[in-house]
């Protein structure tokens, strides 16, 4: 079942740009989430819940919107200027009310805000300003705020529009543009969704909703300087945060835009630079304002795990993190579940003694050897010892502070363990032997496949999803099965094209 | 429409009176009493998180005595965490021994989220997730003149924005664990929000010709009233689950449309009612603001417009929140690019992680000594504003200060660190004193907070015992958690009375 959603504040303000061909931009007043995503994607319906104060702060949103109407009215609405007047209310709903419900209007739908323009002219208002009442009111209705389907029963296809609905807030995080509610009516064509899908993931409105799948899987922050500890790293400024993360993303776009494989995604040697990041990498830098692509050393760099600012959100202030970036492999990359840390976790690592300059493996052996932490830290911290070689920023480091080599060597216990399966053991020699052989592993390809469907479906599978996951994961482990053939074969699945509430 | 304050038709009374009117009868102007009117009792509740200062190596520093009786005289430091109250110990009881049993429940399988979630609630939580009311928002409910006031604001008191968590969200709640009425981070924008409708004197002449912005602000009651029942309509062919969700929204609609679409609200309440101005606050330059460079500006700031908002009977409850996220730096308690939490992680600190930045156990209580100067300077601005009747406002005012964890270095929930102040006719002993009874919940300590405040409470949120409340004996809980010896799985939610 897909539960109805409130639109993020992202996706709100995608939509409004659609709706209104981008002359009207979108309000900061929109509420933001409320509480903790459990699949750790955005779009999860409970975590978009409205508080007591949210329906006054849609309501302010709505009027930060409908405030610059008039000024726009002439280009969005011609007949404002010759002949305003309720035909012409009409030809603005016909337009843009079928954007915001994402179908046509109901005669009742349409009854009300004419209702709207009418009582703004009883009040003295002019056309335009009555106009932007009628905008006022649209947007703060469940219609365009929510996510909803008509409920199944034990199952049904879904309608045209609603497809039309689900695939463009999966592929472009917004409302339907006017070619995906055209060919709305026809979607119930397998080939005709493929078409429409095809065309939204090439588009580069996409760009922020892959990116965003990417981001919120592995934990890639937003970085900013504060989240550095600016002594460790002073030069760590806005601008050089900024580059980090556009290159995070064009790393993760390019993989899915030129046939990126679940391989590639974690053993490509690519980067992404601009003058920032070649100085990060110690490359030569391309023009002023310009990025390049470039291949960085494959005895240190492997895939997504190596990108930079992945690393520098896997990490503390100013201390690199084995067990969050151990984490990120485990639960995110094997989908492993490894329950929640007891209460006291810190309080007795603070009672655990550690030699003189611990190196990252003498830290983890310590916390291995108490039993109440070993059951998780065991599985979790050989990984992010694996990746020990970068520090917090993700640069590239081969000793400890203290002059200690670093070793990433280790093995990875118990991967593909479940009930009544022991699993096996991986035994690497560093980070890029622990994922040449990671990316091998059919866990791994299972486990994104069931990320994508987190993502498409904002919330956690169940096992009624199985055959759902099993095609998006053949999608990926076909013979040149690429990223952008997963998201796509995700669409194709009858848990994309059904409803069912039981 | 503008929310009209004509003191000529001040309106006497309690929230209960008011609200047993009929609802026009309970608007109609009545005769001036201004200066000379009983004045409504109001809540203020306080939050920082971590609990009591305790960091690596350092010990209690918090309780004034370790035995009841008087604090220290006026301009005595209580405690070497509560220094800051030194100029307001007449005006405030101290407590120890309040312990948050129902936290135990959860498990204790996290650090902060299930604290979080009870601290406030004292209610059983699924998990991390609360599933009841906070003290704020029950207690507002019954001290509200009208639906037409705000109910049970949560004003933030540090510049940082939300992080979004669980220990964040999950502190002020509204019904069933609703998220609470978190105000918007942006003082000049509390502001708006705060007064947009509140006009002090004689009446200005309606402006020649509207501007969009009035014409929307006057179709908001008829827009929100059309909006909830387009929910109405929408929620007829979903599924039970979307249609709960969907009916949420639409309470909450209704509740703010009762605020634009009934007749004025009641005059304020203080004759010193003065809406702050946005001219007067600086801009919220985020994230320049990130680690409380400014918070001492931020955080009076916050502060007038708590006062204000009561004052001019805006709300009779609020609250003003400090919280954990984004790791706050207490720039302003330090001398000039001296704070250790700049570059270090105060959150790691509090739990003395011994990382490469922590700081000292004093660094920490010096910290932890902002807590305490903004909750003196609430409290003098309270004293400062004149209530209907000429007395202070602080006396008709019940200020709690609590926070989410009896000791923050290990996530304990016994011991918490609790100041009452105000509402002087409230403390049949008096102030100025430490109290350090019997072991006493938080439930039991809300439950004489409605007391206080004219209820007849002898509980608050879930009842009965450990094992009762969870309804099953197979939960699993840490007891080292909680208070030595005290919890077991027939440890009662609540003890009794406090020595007030």
């Amino acid at each position: 079942m897909t539960e109805a959603r409130r639109l993020t504040a992202l996706e709100y303000q995608n939509s409004i740009a659609v709706l209104f061909d981008g002359r009207l931009t979108s309000s900061a007043q929109y509420p933001g989430t409320v509480g903790k995503s459990v699949t750790g994607f955005s779009t999860e319906p409970a975590f978009n819940d409205i508080g007591a104060g949210g329906a006054e702060q849609l309501m302010f949103a709505a009027e930060d919107v409908a405030l610059q109407l008039p000024a726009a009215l002439p280009q969005l609405l011609p007949c404002a200027g010759s002949t305003p007047g309720e035909p012409c209310v009409n030809t603005f709903l016909d337009v843009y009310g079928t954007r915001a419900y994402r179908r046509p209007l109901s005669a009742a739908e349409r009854a009300e805000l004419l209702d709207e323009y009418r009582a703004g002219v009883a009040s003295g208002a002019s056309f335009s300003e009555s106009m932007a009442m009628v905008v006022d009111h649209l947007l703060q209705m469940p219609q365009f705020l929510y996510l909803a389907e008509r409920a199944a029963g034990a199952e049904r296809a879904l309608d045209g529009y609603e497809l039309a609905s689900r695939l463009s807030f999966m592929l472009t995080g917004a409302i339907p543009d006017d070619a995906l509610l055209a060919a709305a009516p026809n979607l119930t064509d397998p080939a005709a969704l493929t078409a429409q899908a095809t065309r939204l993931l090439a588009a580069p409105r996409a760009n922020t909703t892959l990116a965003r799948f990417f981001r919120e899987w592995t934990g890639t922050a937003r970085l900013t300087p504060a989240d550095k500890d600016q002594t460790a790293f002073p030069f760590f400024n806005a601008a050089y945060a900024q580059s980090m993360n556009d290159s995070f993303d064009r790393f993760v776009l390019d993989q899915v835009r030129n046939q990126g494989t679940l391989r590639t995604l974690l053993r490509s040697t690519d980067a992404f630079v601009d003058s920032n990041m070649a100085s990060f990498f110690g490359v030569t830098p391309p023009a002023a304002g310009q990025w390049a692509k470039i291949a960085l050393d494959d005895k240190r760099y492997t895939g997504v795990v190596t990108q930079p600012a992945m690393l520098a959100s896997l990490a503390h202030s100013s201390e690199p993190s084995f067990v969050f970036r151990g984490k990120f492999i485990r639960k995110q990359l094997l989908c492993e579940n490894l329950g929640m840390p007891p209460a006291n976790a810190q309080a007795t690592f603070n009672t655990i003694p550690l030699p003189p300059d611990p190196t990252g493996k003498d830290i983890s052996a310590a916390v291995v050897a108490r039993t109440e932490c070993s059951g998780c830290h065991r599985l979790l911290n050989p990984a992010g010892l694996a990746l020990e070689q970068f520090d917090a920023l993700g640069r590239w480091r081969t000793t400890y502070s203290s002059g200690k080599p670093i070793d990433p060597s280790g093995v990875l216990p118990a991967v593909g363990s479940r009930p009544g399966v022991a699993g096996h053991d991986l035994t690497f020699t560093d980070q890029i032997s622990m994922m040449e052989q990671l990316a091998g592993e059919p866990q791994v390809a299972t486990c994104l496949a069931t990320q994508v469907f987190r993502f498409t479906f904002s919330r956690m599978d169940t096992v009624s999803d199985v055959c759902a996951i099993q095609d998006i994961g053949d999608a990926l482990r076909a013979s040149g099965g690429t990223l952008g053939s997963a998201i796509l074969a995700t669409t194709g699945t009858d848990a994309f094209t059904h409803r069912s509430d039981q | 429409m503008s929310q009209r304050i004509d003191r000529r038709r001040f309106l006497v009374g309690s929230g209960g009176a008011l609200l047993a009117l009929p609802m026009l009868e309970a608007f109609a102007p009545r005769t001036a009493f201004a200066q000379t009117a009983a004045p409504p009792k109001r809540l203020v509740v306080v939050f920082h998180p971590h609990g009591r200062v305790v960091g690596p190596g350092s010990n209690e520093n918090w309780s004034p005595r370790t035995t009841t009786g008087a604090l220290p005289p006026v301009g005595t430091a209580p405690s070497p965490a509560l220094a800051a109250l030194a100029p307001i110990n007449n005006e405030i009881v101290t407590l120890s021994n309040i312990d948050n049993i129902v936290r135990h429940t959860s498990g204790d399988i996290d650090g902060h989220a299930s604290p979080s979630a009870t601290c406030m609630t004292c209610v059983v939580p699924a998990g991390q997730t609360p599933k009841g009311p906070s003290i704020d928002y029950v207690a507002g409910l019954r001290l509200r003149a009208s639906t037409a006031q705000k109910m049970a604001l949560v004003i933030p008191g540090q510049a940082a924005p939300f992080a979004n968590s669980v220990t964040e969200n999950n502190v002020f709640l509204g019904p069933g664990g609703s998220p609470g009425n978190y105000q918007n981070i942006d003082p000049k924008q509390l502001i708006r929000d705060l007064f947009a409708s509140v006009v002090v004197g004689p009446p200005p002449p309606p402006p020649p010709t509207p501007t969009l912005r009035d014409r929307l602000s006057a179709r908001r009651g008829s827009i929100l009233d059309a909006v909830a029942k387009g929910f109405t309509s929408f929620r007829a062919g979903l599924g039970s689950a979307d249609q709960a969700r969907l009916d949420q929204h639409a309470q909450f609609i209704r509740d703010t449309e009762l605020r634009y679409a009934t007749p004025p609200p009641p005059p304020p309440a203080a004759s010193s009612c003065a809406p702050p101005s946005t001219s007067s606050v600086p801009n919220y330059d985020w994230p320049s603001f990130r680690k409380g460079e400014h918070d001492d500006v931020f955080a009076q700031t916050q502060i007038e417009s708590l006062v204000q908002a009561l004052a001019c009977d805006v709300t009779r409850t609020a609250s003003l929140f400090f919280w954990a996220g984004g790791d706050p730096g207490f720039v302003t308690e330090f001398a000039p690019s001296t704070s250790p939490y700049i570059a270090g992680n105060w959150h790691a600190s509090v739990h003395g992680d011994g990382s490469p930045n922590d700081p000292t156990p004093a660094s920490l209580t010096k910290a932890f000594g902002f807590y305490a100067k903004y909750f003196t300077k609430l409290i003098q601005r309270l004293a400062a504003v004149q209530d209907t009747d000429g007395s202070r406002m602080l006396d008709n005012t019940l200020v709690l200060w609590v926070s989410d964890l009896g000791y923050g270095s290990g996530h304990y929930c016994w011991n918490y660190p609790v100041v009452l102040a105000g509402l002087k006719s409230a403390f049949p002993k008096g102030q100025g004193r430490h109290v350090v009874g019997q072991v006493n919940s938080l439930g039991d300590l809300y439950a004489q907070v409605l007391r206080m405040l004219g209820g007849t409470d002898t509980a608050f949120g879930s009842t009965g015992t450990l094992s009762s409340a969870v309804g099953t004996a197979s939960f699993n809980f840490y007891p080292q958690m909680g208070r030595p010896g005290l919890i077991t799985k027939d440890t009662p939610l609540h003890f009794g009375a406090l020595d007030l």
